[in-house]
């Protein structure tokens, strides 16, 4: 085992998994505190990645996708739902760049003004269409007197069913109160999702209600307890119909 | 919804947030490097498939535990599903001839050609050209010891017992494969 000060020798066998169990750990106890090392383990890395292209590409049987989606889509599988302090800030704002290109000063503007004009359009037409299946919807939500500088937009995945809140502009709350996701249909309102922003108001949570998202007629956002209410009791700050 | 100019990371993103339609984009764009590797290491059909819905159900199960710092989409994958496959190896307790394994018998030549994405099976094309370009220029004793480390999970110990070399020898020449290659690849200067 060398002594040098790098150990870059020894990475392109630690990154094919050639090395002994004791050599191993050894390596990566050094990357873990080796930054040179580890842009070399990056390097080498990269060369493992392109040996799987040595290998003819074939298809699996369509069963492993059906499987697959299957498997995702049941009730019994968990979801990831990591915190909202572990997402990175505009996440969503890099997922709605790629959907709505060109890309505009404010995403959530944008995002609003397209699903606005759509309502518009939708609402003015003499024959309502329903939405086509399959394609992805959003619903704008706009500030009340309680949070007038606030924006949002509920984000509908393309079967319907699941989604998510995007927010920007909401103050901040205390460590006591969050803000709680209203889904709204015949007057009658179910939990959305509970979150928090960040200090610059922006905040995200993904929205799975267990029933189809289109089912619902509007959304609203309200200041609760932390945790959440079983039903709305404090000041509403945003809000939008579908 | 078209993902096709969503990129992987983003892709990453939603399927954290539980959107499943993001997760069958990213099957759709990575199923056949996946299973391909898979059945490149296991030799068994029916065993690559269950690798390769493991592997999709734990990208869906741990994407928020992706790091994007640490390693691009493609990687992740192909570093689960090879390390998911030489696993099921060695749990078969698979016998390895080391003598006579080659590159040849991992890589014949006829590669099926995509139809639903053409430019994904375009870059696919080109990798593969290029990789297996590389691959050609390793001396043979090289692209020995490369297999029996990449697709058969062996360590420096094992591939000195299964080719009666010595041990140093085969640590020399896995080390010198891999510079190659990586030179040949990005172009770029080492420094060891």
């Amino acid at each position: 085992m060398t002594k040098d000060l790098h150990v870059t020798d020894l990475i392109p066998a630690y990154v094919l998994g050639a090395l002994d169990g004791d050599e191993a750990r050894w390596i990566a106890e050094h990357l873990a505190a080796c930054s040179v090392c580890r842009e070399t383990l990056v390097q080498y890395e990269m060369v493992m990645t392109e040996l799987a292209y040595t290998a003819p590409q074939t298809e699996p049987s369509p069963a492993v996708k059906q499987k697959l989606m299957a498997r995702v889509r049941a009730a019994d599988t968990p979801a990831p739902v990591p915190p909202i302090a572990s997402l990175p800030q505009n996440s969503w704002w890099n997922a709605l760049l790629t959907l709505f290109k060109p890309m505009p000063r404010s995403l959530i503007a944008t995002a609003v003004v397209l699903a606005i004009v759509a309502g518009v359009w939708w609402f003015a037409s003499p024959q309502k269409q329903p939405v086509p299946a399959g394609q992805m919807q959003t619903v704008a939500l706009l500030g009340t007197d309680a949070a007038p500088d606030a924006e949002g937009v509920m984000i509908i995945g393309a079967d319907g069913r699941d989604g998510a809140v995007v927010v920007e502009h909401l103050p901040p709350l205390d460590e006591t109160h969050q803000y709680q996701l209203w889904l709204i249909k015949n007057g009658k309102r179910t939990s959305g999702a509970v979150f928090s922003v960040d200090e610059e108001g922006y905040g995200v949570a993904p929205v799975r209600p267990g029933r189809p998202l289109t089912d619902f007629s509007a959304f609203g956002i309200t200041i609760e307890p932390a945790g959440g209410s079983p039903a709305p009791t404090g000041q509403k700050v945003l809000g939008g119909s579908l | 919804m078209n993902y096709s100019t969503v990129d992987d990371q983003t892709l990453i993103k939603l399927i954290a947030q539980a959107m499943p339609d993001a997760l069958e984009a990213l099957y759709q764009r990575y199923h056949r490097l996946v299973f391909s590797l898979a059945l490149n290491v296991v030799f068994e059909k029916t065993a690559a498939e269950e690798i390769t819905l493991d592997i999709f159900t734990k990208v869906w199960e741990k994407a928020a535990t992706y790091q994007p710092e640490r390693a691009q989409v493609k990687t992740w994958l192909v570093t689960l599903t090879r390390n998911r496959a030489i696993d099921w190896l060695r749990r078969q307790q698979v016998r390895v001839d080391g003598s006579s394994i080659s590159w040849a018998q991992i890589s014949p030549e006829n590669t099926p050609a995509s139809a639903d994405n053409p430019a994904h099976a375009t870059e696919t094309k080109l990798r593969q050209e290029r990789i297996r370009a590389a691959v050609a220029q390793l001396p043979p004793e090289q692209q020995q010891v490369v297999v029996l480390a990449y697709f058969k999970g062996r360590t420096h110990r094992e591939i000195a017992e299964l080719t009666n070399l010595p041990l140093g020898t085969v640590k020399t020449r896995l080390r010198l494969a891999m510079q190659k290659l990586h030179r040949l690849l990005f172009d770029e200067h080492m420094s060891v």
